[in-house]
Parts: structure tokens; sequence; C-alpha cells
């Protein structure tokens, strides 16, 4: 990988506090975790214990009043240095009341926000519907195909990851009211981060959120995009990719009070596939509740149930799920040993339903300073 | 006989509680020559960019479900005022042991436009502290100091909780939601302290014969100490430049 920039960065990072305008902050994080020894695809390092760490370096650059350059990097043990971040962005555009930014950045999608970093993470992985890869990939397939590849985790996620994606987006606020919209290369379950746009087709977000009182916020997103890429089989029919669409829609909330904080999410995705014979819609609901509480300063325990659940497909008399239903829980404590210093000590458990699925599970010590 | 002797008593009481008197007003006396001042003044020739630090930018903001300011630009609050960033003190073993009569009503930390006001707080051992929401949206303020370990919890507009510091030291206090907020609570141990006014001159009043070391606190750090001797109740200058 191309490590040249993020060295450049690193070199500049001890300089930056000489300017104002810039600002250098990151993460890094570092774990010791145990998997079951299973055939899960979710399974880590086969389930041989590892250590392991990732470390995230954000550069905020202030070029005018109003305009903000924001760059991300990441890397894990394998040493690959990622962009996950490299956006403009202009506040209060021309006085309009609203902002724009475009690059590199997390589509307006759901309320995950920072939750993705591990200091920010009261548990340590994220819930299904970001981590679980379905069977169903972005290419052609046939119905054999996508059941043969239940609980393999060789298809797409609903939620893709962080789902940075390259595009732009319109934000603001109308009093406790907030808004986007945004248009970007991939699609929410399959995000074009290293590559080009493949089709003539944007992937289109709107989000909105509420918030009626303080503490508590609702919000709703929806997208719709063609997913199929280019580069797999030919399509079975007339139709041209941009008739095989994803639409995705979800609802989300967050509460807290006093020293309890919430949040859950509700995502419904249906992708039209071009099956052999005939164009079949398939459809997956997954959800996730998290609830956080400290008990007293320092200290804190949290948990997460997180699930996915699959429509049915026909095929030759019997209807399967296109793949297995899935439920997570994911339970931890979390101790501060320093105000940037979060220890955490997380228990994971993930079952297959209906069908005899491996059993799986992770147990994990992580260590996450932010700077 | 008992006429004579109780006039003789009486005699002798006056005298007595003149001689008292006599005494305790040359006590006092001596007391007000035993207190002097030390005055000053604070210079600050650091750049406002160097003392405040870098714009933070929360990129998350976008879809984060709690208010963030327009484009989630969160940068400090403009310069606080000198008053509010800076505190002088004295220390020395003189001082210490004192009887200490916390201040009533109680002192303030506010959180408003996404900063704690003042950034520093001097406060006596024994003090409660006030931590009002005056902004419109929750803070989360709390505090990992080994003098007073604390964590408020979230609390809206108007709610207010307090703290009680019993332990001298240095009390960082931050706000869980918004990194960039944070604020210095001083617990000392004596009442020799002065807050500058906005000019940067202040007056530490009533300070007991002796030698002591005169600190400046500025912001988040010790930004000075000089050495200062009082005698004779008179009035000793020290100026501090940052």
């Amino acid at each position: 990988m191309n490590r040249i920039p993020v060295v450049l960065l690193l070199l500049v990072a001890p300089c930056i506090q000489v300017r104002s305008q810039l600002q250098a902050s990151g993460e890094a994080s570092t774990y010791v975790l145990k998997n079951a020894q299973t055939t899960s695809p979710r399974a880590i390092n086969r389930g041989n214990p590892t250590f392991g760490w990732r470390f995230d370096l954000f550069l905020d650059a202030k070029v005018a009043d109003n305009i903000f350059v924001l760059v991300n990097t990441r890397a894990f043990q394998d040493e690959v240095i990622n962009f996950d971040y490299l956006a403009l962005r202009i506040v209060n555009l021309a006085d309009l009341g609203f902002n724009f930014q475009m690059g590199k950045f997390d589509m307006p999608f759901g309320n995950l926000a920072d939750r993705r970093f591990a200091s920010k993470n009261f548990l340590y992985g994220l819930p299904l519907i970001y981590e679980y890869r379905t069977s169903l990939p972005d290419q052609v397939a046939t119905r054999a195909g996508v059941l043969n590849s239940r609980g393999k985790g060789a298809g797409m996620r609903l939620i893709d990851l962080g789902i940075y994606d390259i595009g732009a987006m319109i934000y603001g606020d109308v009093g406790r009211a907030h808004y986007a919209v945004a248009v970007a290369n991939g699609t929410i379950s399959s995000t074009y981060v290293r590559y080009l746009n493949d089709d003539t087709d944007f992937n289109k977000i709107i989000r909105f959120a509420y918030t009626p009182v303080i503490g508590l916020t609702l919000g709703a997103s929806a997208a719709m995009s063609a997913y199929l890429g280019d580069e797999g089989k030919p399509l079975p029919r007339e139709e041209g990719s941009l008739h095989y669409q994803q639409m995705i829609g979800e609802v989300d909330v967050e509460f807290s009070r006093d020293r309890l904080l919430f949040n859950g999410e509700a995502v419904y995705s249906k992708w039209t596939v071009p099956f052999e014979n005939e164009d079949t819609d398939l459809w997956a609901l997954g959800y996730y509740a998290e609830a956080k509480y400290t008990w007293f300063p320092r200290f804190y325990t949290a948990a997460r149930v997180s699930g996915l659940m699959f429509s049915r497909l026909q095929l030759e008399g019997i209807s399967p799920r296109w793949d297995n239903n899935m439920v997570e829980i994911e339970a931890g404590v979390g101790y501060h040993l320093a105000r940037n210093t979060l220890m955490k000590l997380v228990r994971r458990e993930t079952r297959t339903l209906e069908v005899t699925g491996p059993i799986d599970n992770l147990t994990v010590l992580q260590l996450a300073v932010s700077f | 006989m008992d006429s004579i002797s109780r006039g003789r008593r009486t005699f002798v009481g006056v005298v007595f509680v003149m001689l008292i008197i006599n005494c305790l007003s040359v006590s006092l006396t001596q007391d007000v020559k035993k207190q002097g001042e030390v005055r000053g003044k604070i210079t600050i020739t650091r750049s406002e960019s160097d003392l405040s630090g870098a714009p933070i930018i929360d990129r998350y903001s976008t879809h984060r479900t709690s208010p963030a300011p327009l484009g989630g630009s969160m940068e400090p609050a403009p310069a606080a005022r000198l008053s509010e960033r800076a505190v002088v003190y004295l220390e020395g073993d003189a001082l210490k042991g004192q009887n200490i009569v916390p201040s009533s009503p109680h002192p303030v930390l506010d959180q408003k436009d996404l900063a704690f006001h003042p950034q520093v707080l001097p406060i006596l051992v024994g003090t409660t502290v006030d931590f009002p929401n005056r902004d419109n949206l929750f803070h989360n303020v709390f505090s990992y100091s080994s003098p007073k370990e604390f964590d408020l919890g979230r609390y809206p507009t108007g709610d207010s909780k307090s703290v009680r510091f019993d332990k001298a030291g240095i009390v960082r206090v931050y706000c869980d939601i918004h990194s960039h907020m944070n604020a210095t609570i001083l617990v000392l141990e004596n009442p020799y302290f002065a807050v500058p006014d906005d000019g940067g001159s202040f007056i530490i009043r009533n300070i007991p014969n002796g030698t002591y070391t005169a600190r400046l606190w500025f912001g988040r750090e010790l930004a000075g100490s000089q050495s200062v001797t009082i005698k004779n109740g008179e009035t000793v200058t020290v100026n501090f430049t940052y």
C-alpha cells in the first residue's frame, strides 16, 4: 500500500501546533482476544488467541473561516493504510444556512457516528447490521449460489462497515431538526471506497433527525441505488444494471439521561435480484439496541442485542431463507484508567437461528487511548 | 469594713478589665501590623492561538443525534477574559492549619456556549461548587483527578448539580460529550488567593508576616512562581509575565 502520505502526515504532525489552523488528533487501540474455534465466518484468527491493534490519525485543517479539510487514516496490525475520510467541508455555504461537504466521508445513514471508534464504542464490535456479511453478492448470482453462501460471509453487509463512500452532501439544522442529503458512488451495502463509480447511477441518501427534548433524538434515513457491479457475470435479461436497485431505510433512537445512554436502530433493505429465470426481491431486516450505564466515576457496564432476519426464497418446492437469521448479544465492562484511556472486557455470543449453525463466541480485552 | 472591701474589689476589677482591654488593643494593633498585601499585575505575552489551541472539528456531527453547532465546527469559545482563566495564590507552611470557612453561597462553574466559565476556579478546602447547565444541550461533567473523582451524568438546561471538595489539590474538569471543554478547580488550603481583573491587576490582602511562594495559575497549567516575604505588614509587589 501507499504509505507515503501517512508517513508525511506523521512527520508533519509534531509541527502542526505551529499553525493554529491545523490540528492532529487520533486514537490507538490494542487488544487481546480469543474466539471460539468454529466455522463461523466471523471467527477471528480461526479461534486461536491473538493480539491486535488499530491506529487512527485525524487531521483537521481550517483553511478559511468556513472551509475545512478533514482527513482520517486508519491502519490495523496488517499495516495497510486506509484513508477513511478525505473531505472538504464548507460551513454555511454562501450564507444560505446549510453546509456542504464533498470527498470521501461517512454517509448520513443511521446514528453510528463516532461509536465506530474504540474509545467511543461501549463494547468491542459493531452491531450485526454493520458487520455480518450476508450471502448476497453485489454481482449477478444464482439462487443456488446465494443459498450455498449462507453463513459463509462472502456477500454484502446490510450496512457496509463505516459506510465511508465518495460523494457530496448538503446538511444543516433547522431548530431542533437536522437534515442531510447526499449522493455517492456506491450503495449503503456496498460502498465503493476504493474505486470510481462503475455505473451511471449514484446512491441517493436522505436523513432526517429530530430532538423533541434534550436527550432524546429520533432519526430516519433512506437510500436508493443500483447495486450490481459491472465486473461480474452478464445480466440474464435485457434490463440494464440500473433496474436492479437496493432500497434501504432505517429508523433510530438515541436517549440519554443522567448516567444512562441508549441507542437503537432498525434497518430494512430490499434488493431486486436478477436470478436466472426471473427478477426476485430479497429483503433483510436488522436491528440493535444497546445501553451503557456508568455506575461510578471511571466504571460502566454495557450490553447490546443485535439481530438479522431474512426473507424466503422459492427454490424447487422449498422456501428457505436466503440467509440464516442471526442474533448476537455483546456485554462488557469498561474502566477509564485516565480521561482518554479506556480498558474494556467484553464477551460476545452469536447464534444462528432456525438452522443448526456454528456457535460463535468471543472474549476480548481492549485498551483504547485517544489523543 | 465590708463597703471598703467591696470598693477595693471593685477598683481592682476595673483596673483588671482596663488592663485586659489595653492588652487586647495592643495585640490588635500589632496584628494589623502583621498583615500585609501582595499586589501585582499579570502580563500575557503569548498569542491567543497559543493559549486557546486549534479548532476542533466534529466530523461525525452530520448524523450526530444531539444538536451540534452549524457544520459541526466546535471551536473553542471566544477567548475568555483574564479574570476567567487566571488565579494568583500563596503557598507556605505558615499558612497551613488555619481555621477556614468556605464561602457561601457556593461558587459556580457554569456550562455555557460549549465552555466552562470560569476556566479556573479557586476554592477553599471544604467548599461545595455548583455546576449549572446553561446550554441548550446535554453536558456530562466529570473529573478523574485524585483530590475528587466525580461524574455528574447528563442533565438538561437549567438543572444544576453540586460537588463538595474536601481535599486540597488540582481538579481537572471535563465534559464527556464535548471533549474540548475543560476547566481547572484549584482546591486551596488557605484563603490567600486572588482573581485578577481583566487588566491583569490583583491584590491579596491580610497576609500574615512570613515568606511564601506566590503562584500564577493560567488556564490549564501553573504559569509562574515567585518567592515573596511580608514584613511588618508592608505591601509587596509581584508581577507575572506569561
